[in-house]
């Protein structure tokens, strides 16, 4: 082996194919996937090149984990959290105004509904930089992914052991939290898995009329809210629900919920060159590059307006509402990057990324301040 | 059987008489070329046992699809030299240059449909596509200065290696051998070899192994950061970006990164990186021994210093 180390390629139906993208195959070497061809079906060959692992530079393992679980994309999780706590007190006063003693439940569950969002959150994106390296996709597209089994920072395998430690601590602390109330546990969880399950794994054909942007929504908006709001209100039996809060509870998730769609979408957007018939989980898919950026602008335009919108329509506070609208015009100003770019390769692209996490955040913080204020 | 001397890429009976500007147009344009790409499909084609009006098919096509090309790119591009005599479209006129380009491209079609494989005329259609389509995008990257390597390796993609995977897969598709995995690793190496190419061409503009005497620093002047140049101001700051698109001369781009020395070190790591990537290209031509088989394996032998020789530009280096 030379100093940059020495190529190999496998077949499917070799016996080593599964070790060599496991990283199980050696514990002196490690093997990249460099190049595959017929990904997905039968005769799938992958090129890797072997490196023995002093030739890799690796930062400290807390560093290569926390890379691997994507905190820029916790707003998503974690910020949705929050916010649905936050939100879930002006809920109870407006629905319930006689119950005073919401928030004895204490501060216990909301925080282990926290650590069970980050856990989630983590685990999520462990299991998908490990499908997506079985799978081929992280060798189509450099900006999928942490991407900490492409630099062998950490082997396949040891991505999936930590996706699911991180999975199991999460069903046992959500156990803890919605004990007794077995049907609400088992509706969440399957309601729950089977949004990630139809997301990641659903045809082009559906994707095509927008059933992955329909999971995501629901996932990031009323699943995500309804989850810790359940959590916190089960406690010591302080379960209460009506129709109204109901009703009020899909409204205030699911701006939040499309605003995530569009903030996903925008990162696929990103990727419209090396579009990839399967790789898309969005309406996107059915675009070209003209098509797809006036789409994304229309429909930012339109969710960011339906934030000030829904919080006028739940709690009649013009001053708060008139802040998200003007947060809302503010973000339309961000649009116009999209709008004006030239090619689906300019450096522009690169950008859209930030952009879209940085209007997400913005509203973010819009709303919690809303609430906070409230 | 055609030896590599007689292979003629035109007679001039192939284009009309009545068009003598069209006829001395070509004239001009076919003879200061190299006919690298016809002679790489001559050299494949002989190992194949392909006929001699078969070897002189694709080999016309190729060239009369990299001449069109030129001449279309100096037109968008605006370049007034063309293997150091002026280009078509100043010569001439531009839309002399435009309908010449399209008129060969006509005529490929008109070939390969007599020829009647249709696998090769639907792949042939596919290739000038891809070819437009980097041409379009490297048009709409001028004055993008923030353009990373990755991106301009996939314009690259489509614009100049799509010829290569032409030029190594078509004498496979011209004898009928469509082995998808065959085609996968050439096209592959067609990959790779244009990728190479490209970035070889590219360090000519900072006049690295510039044995071509090409001008130096055309590509920063006419507004396009090219592989080389992304690579070397891929930590920079923005106004250092600016500052880089502001050089004249080698002298200005040698202060700008801390001197002549530093900037030959990036020119090491540059070379470093793409020995990679001849390391992979000779791994994958091994793995040719896997789907070819008999006097079509000896092809590997006339693939093996490919890599090396279009990004060194020099058969010992």
């Amino acid at each position: 082996m030379n100093e940059n180390g020495s190529y190999k390629t496998l077949l499917k139906n070799d016996p080593e194919y599964r070790s060599y993208l496991l990283g199980t195959f050696s514990a002196q070497l490690v093997a990249l996937p460099v190049e595959s061809f017929g990904v997905g079906t039968e005769r799938e060959r992958t090129t890797f090149l072997v490196l023995s692992k002093d030739q890799v530079k690796k930062p400290f393992w807390p560093l290569i984990y926390l890379a691997a679980i994507r905190p820029e994309l916790l707003g998503l999780t974690l910020g949705h959290a929050v916010l649905a706590m936050l939100a879930l007190r002006p809920l109870v006063e407006k629905h319930f105004s006689s119950v005073e003693d919401f928030f004895r439940v204490g501060a216990l569950p909301m925080f282990l509904c926290l650590v069970v969002t980050v856990l989630a959150h983590a685990s999520a994106c462990l299991f998908n930089d490990y499908q997506d390296h079985l799978n081929g996709t992280d060798r189509k597209s450099l900006s999928h992914g942490s991407r900490v089994i492409q630099k062998a920072w950490s082997r396949a395998v040891e991505v999936r052991r930590w996706a699911f430690v991180n999975a199991f601590f999460a069903l046992l602390i959500g156990l803890y939290l919605l004990w007794g109330n077995w049907w609400m546990f088992v509706g969440l969880a399957v309601l729950t898995a089977a949004a990630i399950h139809f997301y990641a794994r659903m045809t082009p054909f559906w994707n095509k009329w927008g059933a992955g942007d329909f999971w995501i929504t629901l996932l990031f908006g009323p699943l995500l809210f309804f989850s810790v709001w359940f959590s916190i209100l089960t406690q010591e039996n302080f379960l209460v629900f009506s129709r109204e809060m109901l009703v009020d509870g899909i409204l205030i998730s699911l701006p939040m919920g499309l605003l995530a769609s569009w903030t996903l979408q925008v990162r696929q957007f990103q990727d419209i060159f090396k579009r990839e018939e399967g790789s898309f989980r969005s309406l996107i898919s059915r675009m070209n590059f003209d098509q797809a950026k006036f789409f994304l602008v229309a429909e930012g335009a339109l969710f960011f307006f339906a934030q000030p919108v829904v919080f006028y329509m739940i709690w009649k506070d013009p001053g708060q509402s008139g802040v998200l609208a003007v947060g809302a015009a503010l973000a339309c100003a961000g649009l116009f990057i999209l709008k004006n770019l030239a090619s689906p390769l300019s450096s522009r692209m690169l950008k859209l990324n930030r952009l879209a996490l940085s209007v997400h955040a913005g509203f973010l913080l819009l709303w919690i301040e809303a609430l906070w204020v409230r | 059987m055609l030896s590599l001397k007689d292979l003629k890429i035109f007679e001039k009976d192939d284009f009309p008489k009545y068009l003598p500007k069209l006829n001395s147009l070509y004239d001009e344009l076919f003879s200061a070329g190299k006919g690298f790409r016809s002679k790489l499909i001559f050299l494949i084609a002989k190992h194949l046992r392909l006929k001699d009006e078969e070897v002189r098919l694709l080999a016309q096509t190729i060239e009369f699809i990299h001449n069109a090309s030129l001449l279309h790119d100096d037109l968008v591009d605006r370049s007034h030299l063309r293997r150091n005599k002026p280009a078509a479209w100043l010569k001439y006129s531009p839309e002399y240059a435009v309908l010449a380009g399209d008129y060969l491209l006509a005529r490929v079609m008109v070939n390969l449909s007599r020829f009647g494989n249709l696998r090769l005329i639907q792949y042939t259609a596919e290739m000038i596509s891809d070819l437009l389509e980097g041409e379009w995008i490297q048009d709409s990257l001028v004055q993008d200065w923030n353009v990373n390597l990755e991106q301009l390796d996939q314009v690259h993609d489509l614009k100049t290696a799509s010829l290569f995977k032409w030029c190594l897969r078509a004498p496979f598709i011209a004898k009928e051998n469509n082995d998808p995995h065959l085609h996968e690793i050439l096209g592959q190496m067609g990959s790779l070899l244009g990728l190479l190419f490209q970035r070889g061409d590219d360090l000519l503009d900072f006049n690295i192994r510039n044995h071509e005497k090409k001008a130096v620093l055309g590509d920063l002047k006419s507004g396009y950061l090219n592989s080389f140049g992304a690579y070397l101001s891929r930590d920079f700051s923005a106004a250092e970006k600016v500052q880089l698109t502001q050089c004249e001369s080698l002298e200005d781009v040698y202060r700008l990164v801390g001197g002549e020395e530093r900037f030959l070190e990036a020119v090491s790591s540059f070379d470093r990186m793409n020995d990679q990537a001849i390391e992979l290209y000779l791994h994958l031509n091994q793995s040719l021994g896997d789907v070819l088989s008999g006097e079509d394996l000896n092809v590997q032998g006339e693939f093996k210093p490919l890599a090396r020789l279009l990004y060194y530009r020099s058969k010992s280096s």
